[in-house]
Formats: structure tokens, C-alpha cells, sequence
């Protein structure tokens, strides 16, 4: 890692607050090793009716897949909706179980980690739109290769871990407290699932918080505009866009500095396990209705 | 007046030394009654700029300096790209950044303080500090954000010098070419009352896009403070709008 990345770590992470909690894997960390090409992919959705007025809520949803280098079919293991609102300087994230199954538009009833898989960027905003009720204009999707690259890129991020987590599967060795990791630290928390008792739902609550983590780090830096274009150059290195201009990027990556992670809640979609089709699934319980109404109408889960 | 007068009514020492002055004059020659009724006002004018600036007094017309042809200096340029591959700034953005900051400066803080010049056609008024904007932020300078962006408020000087205006400038580039430009700014001005001088210091971030109409300021993350010589009082404000984007 050069010195400008390392010392980079601010705004980059902004936009990539939203690529960050993407990391996601069932994969040996041996492959980190590979090589391949960085995967991160931000797409503007072309259909969607939104409102333009610049204090409208946004909502993003942030994808991490499985994919990696020799291995095609990426489905997504993490799967969240970032809402942010500009005009209260408040956010959620909005934690989706990967196993939860939803109605596809068009592909009917699946997991909604199948959705990139089957349509890409577009059936992702399509999906949610019709589950949780929002309309999302941007689609970040990482493999993890892209995730480990591009934590990597800022030099890391800092994670107030809230309890031991080793898990060899993932390799998430964690003692509670602060701890500075790189990508593949970072990537085994972002993992770690068999430790806990209802793995899926705890995996899902410790991405949002490496997003978290990743604002906090950034927001502690308080890139101004100059150095928010050093960044993105940075970031736009790692990054592939579709129908997304640099205008976008900087108004992301602003939108992001204004927000304050105290600000920030991390919500996960109240859910059980159920078996489906021969399968274990998550289906939404009745509480998730009310936190998705409260969740689009302006993207603040809560009070 | 009103705001003069609320101004003197936040500096009540100030004020009760200017009524007994005023007091002391009444039996005498009304010249010099004038004259006092004249300093009474300047400082009101004085106080109200001191109390936040914003005043539609305009003093007697004078002669002005205006310097017309301001000289923006840039300090330093910046060129980042994905890949670092770009090169330098081309010399037709850094042309067309400058010229819209020169513009803006002249507009904002030179035209809008000094009267007209003798023989100057009222008819073709110069361009306003919107015209270097997009729209959606030159509409903020009718807002909250116009204390911090212009000095229009001020009252009209006999004389405005610019004792620095300098940028460096930071560019990002893509395949497509320089798609935005912040300026971050540094800007002295000294604008001369009748009986006082007002020093002005604007420092921020502008941030430029390419449009039909050449480059325009989009976004800007600005503060300024203004120091009135005669009481080294100084005030600021701030205002920052991204203006760029979703």
C-alpha cells in the first residue's frame, strides 16, 4: 500500500461506508491471496421515481457477494439498505438477513440473496422496493476481494468489537474492545457467523457496525472538499460505476461527511428462522412492517 | 435605521457617549449639529456592521478605487486522478476557474459595496454574484448564507483594495477530462468607509463544475470575518452547501 492510501482514509471511506459492510464470505482466507480483479461496483438505478429535492432521504443498498476469482454466481451475503437523511443529518442502516426470503419481482418467491445473482443492480433495488417499501437509488455491490482491497486502500479501520468472537471458520479472532484491523480482519468479522446462536442475524448486526466503524474513522477526519477529490481518485481506482457521474460520487461522499454516526443507528430486520422448501430461511416477523413504514418515510427507524 | 439603531442598543457605553456628545452640541452652531447628527449615524452604521452586518445604509457617493481588473493569484494546482495518470491542470480550466472566481469576488464584494463611477452606465449593471453560481446555490445567496458569501451589507466604501486574493486549486480528472474544481480561497479586502475601514477575510473552499455557461460554483464551505480598524471588533459567519450531486 502506497503512503497516499494509507494516509487516505477518510472520505474514501465515505462512499465506501457504503461498500464497506460488504464483506461478507464463506471463504477461506487463504484466497485472499489470489489475485484478481477489485470488485467493487456502484450503479446509479436508472428507473426508480425519485425525489430530487436535495434534502430527500437516500437510500442505498449495499451488497456483498460471494464471488470470487474461478468462481461465478455471485450471491450476496450481506445485504443491507443504508437510508440517510440529509435534512436531520440522520441515518439507519437496515440489516437484511441474507437467508430472508422475499417476493422477486419477476423470479418470484427466493432468498433475497439470490436477487444480484438473477438481475444485478437492478432486481437488488426492484427487490427492496417491494420488501421493505423503499425506493433505492444506488447499488453498491462488493465481492470481497473488493472488500479487503479497499479497507486495505484507507489503512484499515477501527472497530470497537462488543464481544469475543473466534471463530475459525471465518478466522475472526477478537477479544471485546478497539481493535485496528486490515482488510482480512476486517472480512473475518464480517464473516464470523458460527459463534453466535442465531448466526445470520449477529453476522448482520457486525457488518453494519464495520460501516459504522468506517464513518466514524472517516468523520474523525473531517475531509474537506480538496481532499475529498484526493480520495475519490483513490477510491474511483478500486471502483467500477454504471450510470453514475463524478457529481454523484462527490455528493455521496459529502452527504456522508455530514452525517453523524451517533446519528447513524444500525437496525436489523426483526426475523425468525423457519425451514422453507427444504431449506432454513428468515422470514420477517410482524414487528418488521412497522420498522419498514418508519424506515421509508424517512429513513429513521425509531424515534 | 432600525438596525442601526438596535446596533447601538448592543453597545449601550458607546451609545450614551454618542447621545452626550449629540446633547452637548444642541445650542450650538447647527453645522456643527449637523456634523455631530453625521458622526451619530456613521457609527450606527459602524455598530450595525459590528452587529452582524447586514444594513441597507448607503453612504454619500464618493469617489471610488475600485481595482476592476482584481488579480486572482494561483498558489498552487492539484491534479488527482484515478490512477494519477491525468498530468497537469490544463491551462483553459485553470483559466476559466479563475476568471469565475475573479468574478464572483468583484461582484460579491467589490461591486457591491462601491457607488456607481462617474459616466458608468447604470443601464448595463454588472453582473451580480448569482451569475457565478449553478442556480441551485447562487439561490442561497438570497438566503442565510449571503452574510457569509457577499458583502453586499456593507456599508458603501470610497475605496475597496484587494490585499490578497489567492487560490490553489485541486482538480480531479477522469478519461472524460477535469470534471470538478475546488478552490480553496484566500482573500483580503480593505474597503474604506467614510470615517473608518473595514478589513474583510474570506477563506473556504469553492467548489467548481464545468456547465454550457463555463465554470460555476456549486458548493462552497466559506468563512468570513470582518475587523473594523477603528475598534479591532471582528465579526464572522459561515456557510457551507455541498451543492453537488444526489
Amino acid at each position: 500500500m502506497s503512503a497516499p492510501r494509507a494516509t487516505a482514509s477518510a472520505t474514501l471511506l465515505v462512499l465506501a461506508t457504503v461498500t464497506l459492510s460488504a464483506g461478507l464470505l464463506s471463504f477461506p482466507l487463504a484466497e485472499l491471496a489470489t489475485g484478481g480483479e477489485d470488485a467493487i461496483e456502484i450503479t446509479r438505478v436508472a428507473e426508480a421515481e425519485y425525489d430530487e429535492t436535495p434534502d430527500a432521504p437516500v437510500f442505498i443498498a449495499v451488497v456483498g457477494t460471494d464471488e470470487r476469482p474461478g468462481v461465478g454466481g455471485a450471491r450476496a451475503d450481506a445485504f443491507h439498505v443504508l437510508g440517510i437523511n440529509p435534512a436531520l443529518g440522520r441515518g439507519t442502516i437496515l440489516n437484511i438477513p441474507r437467508d430472508t426470503v422475499v417476493d422477486i419481482p419477476g423470479s418470484g418467491r427466493d432468498k433475497i440473496n439470490t436477487t444480484n445473482t438473477f438481475g444485478g443492480a437492478q432486481l437488488v433495488a426492484d427487490t427492496v422496493r417491494a420488501f421493505v417499501g423503499v425506493d433505492v437509488r444506488y447499488v453498491v455491490v462488493t465481492n470481497f476481494e473488493g472488500f479487503v482491497n479497499l479497507i486495505d486502500a484507507v489503512g484499515g479501520v477501527t472497530v470497537e468489537v462488543p464481544v469475543p468472537i473466534h471463530d475459525q471458520a471465518s478466522g475472526a479472532d477478537f477479544d471485546p474492545g478497539a481493535v485496528h484491523m486490515d482488510g482480512a480482519q476486517a472480512l473475518s468479522l464480517a464473516r464470523a457467523r458460527k459463534p453466535f446462536a442465531n448466526g445470520d442475524f449477529t453476522r448482520t448486526a457486525h457488518q453494519a457496525l464495520l460501516l459504522l466503524s468506517a464513518l466514524r474513522q472517516m468523520q474523525a477526519q473531517n475531509p474537506g472538499p480538496a481532499e475529498t477529490l484526493r480520495l475519490m481518485a483513490i477510491l474511483l481506482t478500486h471502483v467500477e460505476t454504471h450510470n453514475l457521474g463524478i457529481r454523484d460520487i462527490y455528493g455521496l461522499a459529502r452527504l456522508a461527511t455530514r452525517l453523524d454516526p451517533a446519528q447513524v443507528s444500525s437496525v436489523t430486520m426483526p426475523g425468525a428462522t423457519a425451514a422453507e422448501g427444504g431449506a432454513s430461511v428468515v422470514v420477517p416477523t410482524a414487528d418488521a412492517t412497522g420498522v419498514f413504514t418508519d424506515f421509508a418515510d424517512n429513513a429513521i427507524v425509531g424515534g | 435605521m432600525a438596525r442601526a439603531a438596535r446596533a447601538l442598543a448592543c453597545c449601550p457605553a458607546l451609545s450614551s457617549r454618542l447621545a452626550a456628545l449629540f446633547h452637548k452640541l444642541r445650542a450650538a452652531d447647527p453645522r456643527i449639529l449637523v456634523g455631530a447628527a453625521a458622526a451619530v449615524v456613521a457609527a450606527g452604521v459602524g455598530l450595525a456592521f459590528l452587529a452582524g452586518g447586514v444594513l441597507g445604509l448607503r453612504g454619500p457617493g464618493t469617489t471610488t478605487t475600485a481595482p476592476r481588473a482584481l488579480q486572482v493569484v494561483v498558489t498552487e494546482r492539484v491534479v488527482h486522478s484515478p490512477g494519477g495518470q491525468f498530468g497537469e491542470l490544463p491551462a483553459d480550466v485553470e483559466n476559466g476557474v479563475v476568471s469565475t472566481i475573479a468574478g464572483y469576488v468583484r461582484a460579491a464584494s467589490i461591486d457591491a459595496v462601491r457607488p456607481p463611477e462617474d459616466g458608468e452606465d447604470q443601464a448595463a449593471a454588472p453582473p451580480g454574484p448569482e451569475d457565478f453560481f449553478t442556480p441551485a446555490a447562487g439561490a442561497r445567496l438570497a438566503g442565510t448564507d449571503a452574510d457569509a458569501l457577499t458583502d453586499a451589507a456593507l456599508p458603501e466604501a470610497k475605496a475597496v483594495s484587494a490585499d490578497r486574493a489567492a487560490v490553489t486549486l485541486t482538480a480531479l480528472a477522469t478519461g472524460s477530462g477535469v470534471e470538478l474544481v475546488t478552490a480553496t480561497l484566500d482573500l483580503r479586502l480593505r474597503a474604506v468607509l467614510d470615517d473608518d475601514e473595514v478589513i474583510v477575510e474570506r477563506r473556504g473552499d469553492l467548489v467548481l463544475v464545468p456547465t454550457e455557461a463555463g465554470w460555476r460554483i456549486a458548493g462552497y464551505h466559506v468563512t468570513v470575518t470582518r475587523t473594523l480598524a477603528s475598534e479591532a471588533t471582528t465579526t464572522t459567519a459561515d456557510a457551507a452547501f455541498d451543492g453537488v450531486g444526489p
